[in-house]
């Protein structure tokens, strides 16, 4: 319980020094979004310079004292209220946030469970039979593609599977005009909305698949290798089990533990690395907007982006830190011993 | 304009690599089938920029964050088009004429009849007097004429005429009047209280596509406006969300989208090879050029002797290769050249083709002549100090950063300059500029001048006492007099221009701002800017091209873009 | 010949053909691929087990015990191999059975009892599910009777049932223990292997278990394979002892006369290196110098460098012990040694 108790603590600390640094980095930024609005609109300027007259009051909102600035920002905060879009102006931050977070979430999740799936189960496979024939192609192979950066590998694939092949559609996150249909438990059930949104999701969850892949494999894979050679695996094979119960049941088991930490900080840090993908594809998720929102100067919606990410991480280190003390018994005694 | 955006840069190096795959393995052509897109009827696909980022329904025409400037062609219109492009044209649009009264201090401009509204209702002389006065009033002026006070009241004259009544005589403002400003609907618009938080989701205009279908913040349908004064071809205009070159020329390329304003390095190979057939690119020159601006007021670059020299002393035509593709052209020493060929004075050439050529000799053997001296090759001013020069430009701006490092190369192998360059962070960059601090007390950084219908502008934003704000303090958004130069007589001859509706006079002015122009050069000249758009002739024809250059061609040329979505066809 | 005398011999004897052998090997070799060379953890071990007897296998570690245990049921895994022999169950070789039979021989026919009990139950789960897996990877029962089962087991073993909830890190090093021994006997196996079980418990604990294990063998009548370094344990326990240098057997007797009468001087060199389990006071000699490397043994009689006897005094004894491999021979009755001096 004390274990918890200052696990939390230290989140709650991280919390705030994340919730503090977005509020200090804009602000410590030179320029403003009026400066970037001056470079776009600098022809028209030139020729009317009171152009953007009427969105100064609505820039400038950061005046006065910066400790009034920071307990107001903190109210707003613990109200979810972001504020206004500058570069969607009047649209309200949430709104921007409540439309693309779904996609963004979907695209993250469903990509990091499936390299996690896929990896950590080739990982096993690989190391089960290591120096094999399987083993010396798709290693090798993952580690090959995991090597290059994952807006390259998006933009081959939007390439060669996209352009070239034509398998899929090369942007945006179901086709324009599929209507999603009725909404159950929150969720579009048309059957023509879901297969678009899954062949418009392909090209992207692929390119986050084939950078993320091989870290899996080649996690599982070291992990799985020092397990294999523990006593009780080779107990589980004297026992006579099945070879698929001791791969996954005793070794591989023992060998996730690091792999599930690693799961909810991949979830955490998938946001991050969405960015460039959701630009590559086009995709209307939160990496899109952080995108628009970073070259636009657009302060509030950056700063609710930069908040969802902070906590998505904090959360997923969380997660990983209760899941470890869950999976792995010794943890929670270590803890209960303090 | 191009829009300089620091990601411009960076998404230009992502369409470098894009456009190199394409390039080594060529699409095969004609395969590209009709899209979806086309089936239905006639949509035009296009887009205004590539940060398509809308969540809302949002057509606010009067401030930056409602309608981009494609949409707001599409949904309303000017009274005038008015365009630099092709050399200068004027379309009449809403206002069929206009005719200066009292003494050059009333313009009646005279309206089309029988134009509606899109919800029906007629359009008349109030709606554009209340366009006018409610930019007034609710500070949403663009034309910026109200709100400066050059205009004191705009009144109805008739169901049909508009009378503007002026504060002094200024002629030179009626492509700002007639062409700049989107005239909006009285019925709806009285009834707006506050314009900035006014979404106008459902938008009423004049224009050609005005209804507003299937909205998604990846996409939606701008349907045509029944009760359109003109006849219409097709059925609307629909517009993608893109934010990166990638995304966009991966559609472009497969035949998804129709007109693009949108740059591709390797142009011919990453793009018209695809499908010679259908697809093409037009970088149209010329805008303003780009200019290198020093501290003018900053000994020695105060002394006129030294910038002519350091005009002479660099290779356009290298700028214009190594750092923009030779998209954008070597400029001419006298800026306008390009702009306004009809207004050039061909008796100053010589000393026109003097100061564009590079030739340092003759460089500096005016230094010489001026008591600059050389010391082991290095230049100093008559008060014997070392020449040096700073120059900035944001990071990530690959072209002029480019552009930068040749300069300083040139300039310090040429003229013995001790020329030194800096990528700064953008917003520095920007603070630098209006505050003039240019980096340092030598710098040097880039911009670009105004242009309008006549070259008054351009000689006005940085000859003129009027554009002129003292170095050191902050110079107002939207000025580029950022050189801090001006002159006496200029001020008056422009003055004096725009005092006067006689062509012939006003040609004799320009000749003697040119004239003071190339004797001073403020600011040095290197390239001629220029726009870049693609467009697929596969679903549309009638986009402006090089020979058929009727109007500024990307999309988001307001208004030009009112002209340009009337004028194409299907094919 | 006796047919147990027969029971133990190098490849120079007639091989095991004992029909009342529960397990038998004959010949057998296994070697581990090193960066050096091929050690030869195992070289030309025959040796049965009949039922109900309990043969003791002594040695020091790295001499091949544990190698001889993971052998017998196949576990030996790369690179590992098994380079010679032959190992019969029930006049059925088990190098030979497909993997299906050779899961259906583990445990139910030969089960281990490992040398950490720590270290040989899965930490991540509970002791009970893998008994439970034991049972139910072997017979058709459902969990709750698998779970019944395990819940007798622990009993049988002292240990509560409730505990079968436990994880390993949960329980004492006894409790451990006991339930690998638990484990051991869920399917009522023939023939028991256990490597070192008592090694890393208490003096006190240590003797509780091999109690239990007596009075377990005693009731259920299964043959046990005991593998210890600690020669005395053996004395106690077993009916014969086979003691181990270097992968090769150097002597094997029965358990009495080996304590009377050890005729190896490694054998006489272990007997010293442990006090007796009354807790004697004797003088702990040792043998001095160091196992000798299997990838490179020394010529002759493996053991000659750290002999006590190999003195050079006699020459040609000593020409003969730094040269030739003495073979088991059978110096009395069942009692066989591998040495030059009992020629």
């Amino acid at each position: 319980m004390k274990y918890l108790a200052r696990r939390f603590g230290f989140y709650l600390l991280a919390f705030w020094v994340a919730v503090t640094l977005n509020f200090l980095l804009p602000r410590l930024e030179p320029g403003n979004p009026l400066q970037y609005l001056q470079i776009r609109y600098q022809a028209q300027l030139q020729q009317n310079p009171h152009l953007l007259d009427p969105l100064k009051p609505v820039f400038d909102t950061q005046h006065g004292n910066i400790l009034i600035q920071y307990v107001q920002y903190l109210v707003n905060l613990a109200h979810l209220n972001f504020g206004v879009s500058f570069s969607q102006y009047p649209a309200s931050v949430n709104t921007i946030i409540a439309s693309a977070l779904p996609w963004s979430l979907f695209l993250a999740g469903s990509s990091a469970i499936l390299a996690f799936l896929l990896g950590t189960t080739l990982g096993v496979v690989v190391a089960w039979w290591r120096g094999k024939p399987f083993d010396l192609t798709v290693t090798p192979l993952t580690m090959f593609t995991q090597s290059f950066p994952a807006f390259f590998g998006a933009m081959l694939i939007l390439y060669f599977v996209g352009v070239e092949a034509g398998w899929f559609p090369l942007n945006h996150a179901y086709d324009y005009g599929v209507q999603p249909g009725p909404y159950i438990f929150g969720l579009p059930w048309s059957w023509n909305f879901i297969t678009s949104v899954f062949s418009h999701a392909a090209m992207p969850v692929a390119a986050l698949l084939i950078s993320s892949l091989g870290g899996w494999l080649l996690g599982m894979r070291s992990v799985m290798i020092n397990t294999l050679s523990e006593d009780y695996v080779t107990m589980a094979e004297a026992k006579g089990l099945s070879t698929l119960r001791v791969m996954f049941m005793y070794a591989a088991r023992n060998a996730l533990l690091p792999q599930v930490t690693s799961l909810a900080i991949t979830l955490g840090y998938a946001l991050t690395s969405l960015v460039l993908i959701e630009t590559v594809f086009s995709y209307p998720g939160l990496g899109y907007q952080l995108v628009n929102a970073v070259l636009a100067r657009d302060y509030p919606l950056m700063q609710a982006l930069f908040f969802i990410i902070a906590v998505a991480m904090l959360i997923a280190n969380l997660i990983a830190d209760l899941t470890y003390s869950l999976l792995d018994p010794r943890v929670g005694v270590r803890s209960g011993a303090r | 304009m191009r829009t300089r955006l620091s990601a411009v840069a960076m998404r230009a190096g992502i369409v470098g690599l894009f456009a190199c795959s394409f390039a080594v393995v060529p699409m095969t052509t004609g395969t590209v089938s009709a899209t979806p897109a086309h089936a239905g009827g006639k949509y035009l696909v296009s887009f205004a920029n590539l940060s398509g980022a809308w969540t809302t329904e949002n057509f606010n025409p009067l401030i930056p964050s409602g309608a981009d400037d494609f949409t707001r062609g599409a949904i309303y219109e000017p009274l005038m088009v008015i365009t630099q492009a092709g050399g200068g044209r004027t379309y009449k649009w809403l206002a069929t004429g206009t005719r200066w009264t009292n003494h050059k201090r009333t313009l009646i401009v005279s309206l089309r009849h029988h134009v509606r509204w899109s919800d029906g209702k007629p359009f008349t002389s109030k709606d554009v007097a209340f366009t006018f006065n409610y930019g007034k009033s609710h500070n949403v002026d663009l034309s910026g004429l109200m709100v400066s006070g050059q205009i004191t009241s705009v009144k109805p004259q008739g169901k049909y005429a508009v009378r503007f009544n002026f504060k002094t005589v200024d002629t030179v403002v009626l492509q700002q009047l007639l062409s700049a400003v989107c005239i909006i609907p009285e019925h709806i618009w009285k009834n707006v209280k506050n314009p900035l938080t006014f979404a106008n989701s459902h938008p009423v205009g004049t224009g050609p596509f005005t209804q507003v279908r299937d909205f998604t913040s990846q996409e939606y349908t701008l349907a045509r406006n029944k009760y359109y004064w003109q006849k219409l071809h097709y059925a609307g205009i629909r517009v993608p969300a893109f934010n990166s070159n990638t995304s966009a020329l991966a559609s472009m390329v497969k035949g998804q989208v129709d007109w693009a304003p949108v740059y591709i390095p390797d142009a011919k190979k990453a793009w018209v090879d695809v499908n010679p057939k259908y697809y093409h690119y037009f970088y149209s020159p010329p805008t303003t050029p780009l200019d290198m601006m020093f501290n003018d007021q900053a000994y020695p670059y105060s002394l006129p002797v030294l910038r002519q020299a350091v005009s002479m002393s660099i290779k356009r035509g290298a700028l214009s290769v190594k750092a923009e593709n030779g998209y954008e052209k070597p400029a001419r020493a006298l800026g306008l050249s390009y702009l306004y060929p009809n207004w050039v004075d061909h008796s100053l050439d010589k000393l026109n083709n003097k100061l564009s050529t590079f030739n340092p000799k003759a460089a500096k053997k005016m230094l010489r002549k001026a008591h600059f001296k050389w010391h082991h090759g290095k230049l100093y001013d008559p008060k014997g100090k070392r020449v040096s020069l700073h120059l900035i430009c944001p990071a990530g701006w690959s072209d002029w950063q480019v552009q930068l490092q040749i300069l300083a190369k040139s300039l310090s192998h040429s003229l013995g300059i001790n020329a030194t360059y800096d990528f700064i962070d953008v917003n520095t960059w920007l603070a630098d500029r209006s505050s003039r601090t240019m980096g340092g007390k030598y710098g040097a950084l880039f911009g670009t001048e105004s242009s309008g219908q006549t070259p008054y502008q351009y000689f006005w934003s940085f000859m003129s006492k009027e554009s002129y704000f003292p170095v050191n303090g902050q110079i107002p958004g939207g000025s580029w007099n950022i050189e801090g130069w001006y002159n006496n007589q200029a001020t008056k001859l422009l003055r004096q221009f725009r005092q006067t509706t006689n062509r012939k006079l006003q040609h004799r002015i320009v000749n003697q701002l040119q004239k003071i122009d190339l004797q001073n050069l403020p600011v040095i000249t290197t390239v001629t800017q220029a726009q870049w758009y693609t467009w697929s002739t596969q679903h549309f024809v009638g986009f402006p091209t090089a020979k058929n250059y009727y109007a500024y061609g990307p999309g988001y040329s307001y208004p030009d873009v009112v002209k340009v979505l009337t004028s194409l066809r299907p094919r | 010949m006796t047919a147990q005398a027969v029971a133990f011999g190098g490849s120079s004897l007639e091989p095991a053909a004992a029909s009342d052998a529960l397990l038998a090997v004959t010949g057998l070799s296994v070697e581990y691929l090193t960066p050096r060379g091929p050690a030869r953890a195992v070289q030309d071990v025959s040796f049965s087990l009949r039922p109900g007897e309990i043969l003791g296998l002594a040695g020091e570690s790295g001499c091949g015990k544990s190698t001889i245990a993971h052998a017998t049921m196949r576990l030996i895994k790369d690179p590992g191999f098994i380079t010679a022999g032959s190992i019969r169950f029930r006049d059925v070789e088990v190098l030979n059975m497909s993997s299906g039979a050779l899961r259906d021989f583990r445990w139910r026919r030969v089960a281990l009892v490992s040398q950490s009990a720590m270290n040989a139950l899965n930490p991540v789960l509970p002791v009970g599910t893998q008994i439970v897996d034991a049972l139910m990877a072997h017979e058709r029962i459902g969990r709750r009777q698998a779970r019944r089962r395990a819940e007798e087991l622990f009993e049988l073993v002292g240990i509560e049932p409730r505990r079968l909830r436990s994880y390993a890190h949960q329980l004492s090093g006894g409790m451990r223990q006991r339930s690998i021994i638990a484990m051991a006997l869920a399917l009522n196996p023939e023939v028991l292997i256990m490597d070192e079980p008592t090694t890393a418990l208490d003096v006190v604990v240590q003797r509780d278990i091999l109690q239990q294990i007596e009075d377990l063998q005693a009731r259920f009548g299964f043959a046990i394979l005991f593998i210890t370094h600690d020669l005395s344990l053996l004395v106690e326990l077993s009916t014969r002892i086979a003691v181990m240098y270097a992968g090769r057997l150097v002597e094997v007797a029965p358990a009495e006369e080996l304590l009377m009468r050890p005729l190896h001087p490694y054998t006489k060199g272990l007997m010293n290196s442990f006090p007796s389990i009354d807790g004697a006071n004797e003088r702990l000699e040792g043998i001095p110098g160091a196992p000798p490397d299997l990838v490179s043994p020394p010529s002759g009689c493996a053991f000659h460098p750290r002999c006590p006897s190999c003195t050079g005094e006699d020459r040609s004894l000593y020409r003969l012990q730094t040269s030739s491999r003495p073979e088991l021979q059978e110096v009395a009755p069942n009692h066989w040694v591998a040495c030059h001096l009992y020629r």
